[in-house]
């Protein structure tokens, strides 16, 4: 019973984004459930004493986004939120590297987007539903951790 | 640089498990342990062949295993039982393999079922004419985890004193091909489990390999 119900959710997934959800929107609702599974399946290898924050909106301007924060366990910030950092913000951050690489090409290709600041990173992608499902949150967050471990070199 | 992952605060480390030992002690063997009280709990279990025994251990490492069932769930960690183990040989397959991607480790466990201190723990005997390799032998000819450095054997004492069983079996594991700290680590248990020695080896290629011991009590 436990494997049925394991196999169920992909199955489930499938179905929504190929039927039931075909070219839909993304939700606030969709952004919050991908955070929260991105935020757990992170927090696997990340150190007990740190903990991961994330803010999340639906871009009138440019698809979606989520935007992470690693914080001390015990500080004040909230674990998943709606964000509240405008459109500008988060364009001037995909302009520092997007637009380099579109002067190149003479095009501004839209694609899945990581963006690392000082204080967080974003994660940017279309507004569409099928790019941020549970299974995709579980995807993003492997990659994120592999990132991770490459930019801290933490493993002796 | 990654300006990002260079600002998060150390104490010392920003991953959990920074090390293989770690990963091993904190994460594998922590939950071999913790799933032992379910394990036990089942009913007729006592009664089951050792690749049952193990598949409920398998059962219970992916679904009820709080320790780690979330990284299999996540594809963070991968287990493969025997009938997925890719080996040299289809006869001789592991009966357990964890695989940590972001560690680049492999970990391979070895199960037994056992009644009494049975020399088929450490090494092979012959059947029908020919050598079959057993038990310790299988890592240290190199059958199992030829790239790796570390592995376990994990034990169902379905009847005997398991205590009695522990100890001598240390015994005769610490006289089979032993390396320089061999005898220190007999004296060493695993996460702190009372049925429980280490040892380590030199395998034919010369390297050293370190193996954990772990025992369930299901009499």
């Amino acid at each position: 019973m436990d494997l049925w119900i394991l196999k169920k959710k992909p199955f489930r997934e499938f179905y929504d984004i190929h039927v039931h959800r075909k070219d839909a929107q993304v939700t606030e609702r969709d952004l919050e459930a991908y955070a929260q599974k991105f935020k757990s399946v992170f927090e696997l290898m990340l150190a007990e004493h740190l903990t991961l924050c994330c803010e999340y909106k639906v871009s009138r301007q440019f698809g979606a986004f989520v935007c992470f924060r690693i914080v001390e366990k015990g500080s004040k910030v909230a674990a998943i939120k709606r964000s509240s950092i405008e459109d500008s913000t988060v364009f001037h951050a995909i302009k520092q590297t997007q637009l380099e690489d579109a002067y190149g090409s003479n095009r501004l290709n839209e694609l899945p987007t990581r963006i690392y600041t000082s204080e967080c990173f974003y994660l940017i992608k279309s507004h569409f539903f099928k790019d941020w499902t549970v299974r995709q949150a579980i995807a993003d967050a492997n990659e994120e951790v592999k990132t991770m471990i490459q930019e801290t070199q933490a493993l002796a | 640089m990654n300006l990002f992952y260079q600002n998060i605060p150390r104490h010392p480390f920003v991953v959990k498990f920074p090390d293989t030992q770690t990963l091993i002690e904190r994460l594998y063997l922590a939950a071999i342990l913790d799933a032992y009280t379910r394990i036990r709990a089942i009913s007729g279990i006592v009664g089951l062949m050792e690749n049952k025994i193990r598949n409920e251990v398998v059962r219970d490492f992916k679904f009820n295993n709080p320790i780690i069932k979330e990284y299999f769930q996540s594809k963070t960690i991968y287990l493969a039982s025997e009938n997925q183990a890719n080996t040299a040989s289809l006869e001789q397959r592991t009966d357990l393999e964890i695989h940590s991607g972001h560690h680049q480790h492999n970990f391979v466990i070895e199960c037994k079922n056992l009644t009494h201190a049975e020399n088929r723990y450490v090494q092979g005997r012959i059947k029908n004419g020919e050598y079959r390799h057993d038990g310790l032998e299988k890592f240290v000819d190199l059958t199992y985890a030829e790239t790796d450095d570390e592995g376990a054997m994990l034990s169902f004492i379905v009847n005997g004193t398991p205590t009695l069983i522990v100890s001598t079996l240390n015994q005769k594991v610490q006289a089979f091909k032993p390396s320089s700290d061999c005898a220190n680590l007999s004296l060493q248990k695993c996460v702190e489990w009372d049925l429980s020695f280490q040892s380590s080896h030199i395998c034919t290629n010369g390297k050293v390999f370190r193996l954990y011991h772990l025992f369930y009590d299901l009499t």
